[in-house]
């Protein structure tokens, strides 16, 4: 392969004899008014996966095929378009929309879509549709190539006389093992034959997991109001949570997708600390983020999936209506929900504590949407701690009495403190089982706490980082702020 | 000074006594009319919704006078309005000067466990902006030991700017599952605190704003607190080591309450209040010495 080649044409192009893979001079040979842009391979895959994308409102479960194709899943999806035929019809006129030429092939099993799809009748603009009792049929004149075999195995085919695929399927496999040169080839060549058939089971990889649970509203008219997607999602709440509510289910992760008209898609994600199926509460979620969906020219499909679905059984209401007034964990949870839906969820978090010496690893701050975990207790005998920490110890200048000794002076933040009380050290040395290595690429070292007073009587926790014995010219030890106490 | 304390403290009683007669009264008249309704049908007289909507708040508003929640310093709870402070209110609190922010934090802490006394009910929501969590850290899970909280019932809110502080506020104050709600914020319109009151007002949960030190601007809150670091005295065991926080608290502002200025010790262990005598106060040198404190300064009250 030399040289500059056609890798992708339009219908009239190829109406003039240009095939793809031809050189570009001879395409030029063959029609002089031949226009061609250099190819743009990176956004060809950037724009099949938003496709791909868009192609979700069908089914949620959606793949791309190498560098033209997509498969869509479309089993038990089928009837929210109203039926096979009208999904392709609806697809099709899409495509067309949109601005892609498109074959389309529908099957039971991958295989045989696929070679429909790209082998069927040179028609293309019509759907072919290849119903489960003849798939022997509408497969046996395709040539091999439809069989998704590579080149080799086709040349081969092809010395023995066998052009199309009904030929082969016609041979009995056992002479057929005899001719190929090695085992492999012939697995490989049968195995692609059996996928076409359905013999052998051929899932497809879905672009994201397939959510639990999953509903889907289309118009008949592109909407563009705020308020209708409101209406639409409430609408598809409240199908999803009777499902739920049938299975005693309840998610902690849904998706709003809004499906443009022209090709473009818009989510928003909700999670919940809790599994929920509570409609009021889940609309509240995505009622201030309804407004950042931009709809472009309008959507036309609204899908709702759950995500993360677990067990979740109804509560007893109280005998007076409900325990409306009475704080609840219920109602906290709801808080959270709503907090870290707004806030974003590493922004509203709770503490647990751990059990480590070192005041930074003692504590640990996780999103709240997690859930209580039940840490390790504080254990008592440990000295007081202070009542706020900083985010991270800030520099000291101190003068000490003794070098080993609490300071005597220190300035922090330009304020020059005098301590007249001092409590310490407390000594806490790194924890050799962590690298002993910080982020900045400094050697963690012992640290001597101090707790101490000013004139003011404002108590400070302060830390020297090293020790007097161990230090030589470049590792002097440090002084640090650390917390500040009431 | 002796019979006013007396006369002081059996005050507060017959106060609140009176309030919770009132309500009760209220509760009687009710539930006749609701029986009254059983009997005859009188278009006149409340329908069943409405009926059990008085009927419920009546008993919550019993409810919520149970207890006050206050200092439990008599001196200082003698001048708040109902012998403590009101659940369903806005409370602000300031450092006096930028060094004592984090005082008036822990000042804030030690209010939270006397309502958390009273009632444990539900975690309490901590928000602040990134700018003051830069400036004076954020509360640490271990020190909170010293006001009798565990980390676990706490919620943290971390947000840049101050406009999603105070919808978090609000949205804590409206959802009546937290205990309390603390918010730091620098510069907080009066419109604001209007709105963070009625919400506290309507759910019963207090809403407590911990303000910068120079921030003076008109506020809708029930109690407006200002505290000052002060040295304490050392710890019993050791003389050398920082004891017990100390603070000069001073109410600048209490609506239907008289302002005033006290010193106050914070017990790290037994967490409550107590009252400081202005002369404990000084250096170590005298509170070493305290012993022989009456044979040194107290000054002869002479009799007439």
């Amino acid at each position: 392969m030399r040289g500059v080649r056609i890798s992708a044409l339009n219908e009239n192009a190829r109406q003039s004899g240009i095939h793809q893979d031809m050189s570009l001079s001879d395409a030029r040979a063959l029609l002089p008014s031949l226009v061609t842009k250099p190819a743009e391979l990176e956004a060809d895959v950037f724009i099949l996966n938003k496709l791909a994308n868009w192609c979700q409102r069908y089914t949620p479960v959606v793949s791309v095929d190498g560098s033209d194709g997509l498969w869509l899943d479309i089993t038990g999806a089928a009837h929210l378009s109203g039926g096979e035929t009208n999904l392709l019809t609806d697809l099709s006129n899409h495509l067309d929309k949109i601005g892609f030429e498109n074959r389309l092939g529908l099957a039971n099993t991958a295989g045989a879509a696929w070679a429909i799809a790209r082998f069927g009748n040179d028609t293309p603009q019509t759907a072919q549709i290849i119903s489960s009792s003849d798939v022997s049929r509408a497969l046996a004149p395709l040539p091999l190539e439809a069989l998704r075999l590579d080149g080799k195995a086709v040349h081969l085919l092809r010395r023995f006389g066998i052009k199309t695929v009904g030929a082969l399927h016609d041979l009995p496999r056992a002479s057929l093992k005899r001719r190929f040169p090695s085992k492999d080839v012939c697995k490989a060549v049968l195995h692609r034959l059996d996928q076409a058939f359905g013999l052998v089971a051929e899932p497809i990889t879905p672009l994201r997991t397939a959510p639990d649970y999953f509903e889907r509203l289309s118009f008949h008219e592109p909407i563009l109001a705020t308020e209708s997607f409101r209406v639409g999602l409430h609408d598809l709440l409240e199908r999803l949570a009777w499902r739920m509510e049938e299975d005693v289910k309840g998610a902690t992760r849904l998706t709003f997708s809004a499906y443009h008209a022209d090709g473009g898609v818009s989510q928003i994600t909700i999670a919940t600390a809790r599994p929920s199926r509570d409609v009021n509460h889940l609309a509240h979620l995505f009622r201030d983020k309804l407004e950042g969906i931009h709809p472009g020219f309008g959507v036309d499909v609204l899908v709702l999936s759950a995500h993360a679905v677990e067990p979740l059984n109804d509560e007893q209401m109280m005998f007076s209506g409900g325990a409306e007034n009475k704080p609840s964990q219920k109602n906290v949870d709801q808080l959270i929900d709503r907090l870290s839906n707004r806030l974003g969820a590493h922004s509203v978090q709770r503490i647990a504590c751990r059990e480590s010496h070192v005041p930074e690893r003692a504590e640990q701050r996780f999103p709240a949407l997690q859930g209580v975990t039940d840490g390790a207790q504080n254990p008592d005998s440990k000295p007081l701690r202070p009542s706020r920490l900083l985010t991270r110890p800030e520099p000291v200048d101190v003068m000490a009495e003794v070098p080993e000794g609490p300071p005597m002076r220190f300035k922090w933040r330009r304020v020059m403190h005098r301590v007249v009380r001092a409590e310490g050290p407390e000594r806490i040395a790194p924890e050799w089982w962590h690298a002993s290595w910080d982020a900045g690429g400094n050697q963690q070292r012992t640290r001597d706490y101090y707790r101490v007073e000013d004139e003011q009587g404002r108590c400070f926790w302060l830390f020297r980082e090293g020790l007097y014995r161990e230090a030589n010219e470049t590792t002097l030890p440090t002084w640090h702020m650390h917390g500040l106490f009431a | 000074m002796y019979t006013e304390r007396i006369e002081n403290s059996s005050n507060i009683a017959p106060e609140q006594t009176l309030a919770r007669l009132a309500k009760i009264t209220d509760l009687k008249r009710l539930i006749a009319q609701s029986e009254q309704r059983v009997t005859v049908s009188r278009p006149d007289l409340l329908s069943d919704q409405q009926m059990s909507k008085r009927l419920t708040s009546c008993v919550g508003e019993i409810g919520q006078l149970g207890q006050p929640w206050n200092t439990g310093i008599e001196d200082i709870d003698d001048v708040l309005p109902i012998a403590g402070m009101s659940a369903g209110a806005v409370h602000e609190v300031s450092g006096a000067a930028y060094g004592d922010t984090v005082a008036a934090s822990s000042y804030v802490l030690s209010l939270l466990w006397q309502l958390a006394r009273l009632a444990p009910s539900g975690p309490i929501l901590w928000c602040q902006t990134t700018k003051s969590q830069q400036e004076f850290g954020s509360v640490y899970g271990a020190g909170l030991k010293a006001f009798g909280f565990h980390a676990s019932q706490f919620i943290f809110a971390e947000t840049p700017h101050k406009h999603d502080v105070l919808w978090a506020l609000e949205e804590g104050a409206r959802s009546r599952s937290l205990l309390a709600v603390v918010g730091e914020v620098d510069a907080i319109s009066f419109t604001q605190t209007r709105r963070l009151s009625l919400a506290a007002a309507k759910s019963g949960t207090p809403v407590l704003l911990l303000r910068a030190h120079n921030d003076l601007s008109a506020s809708a809150t029930e109690t407006r607190w200002r505290i000052a670091t002060t040295q304490g005295m050392p710890d019993p065991f050791l003389s050398n080591a920082p004891g017990n926080p100390c603070w000069q608290v001073e109410l600048v502002r209490c609506r239907g309450g008289r302002p005033g200025s006290w010193n106050v010790e914070w017990n790290n262990e037994t967490h409550r209040f107590s009252l400081v005598e202005q002369f404990s106060s000084r250096s170590s040198e005298v509170a070493n010495t305290a012993i022989n404190k009456r044979q040194i300064h107290f000054p002869q009250r002479r009799s007439a």
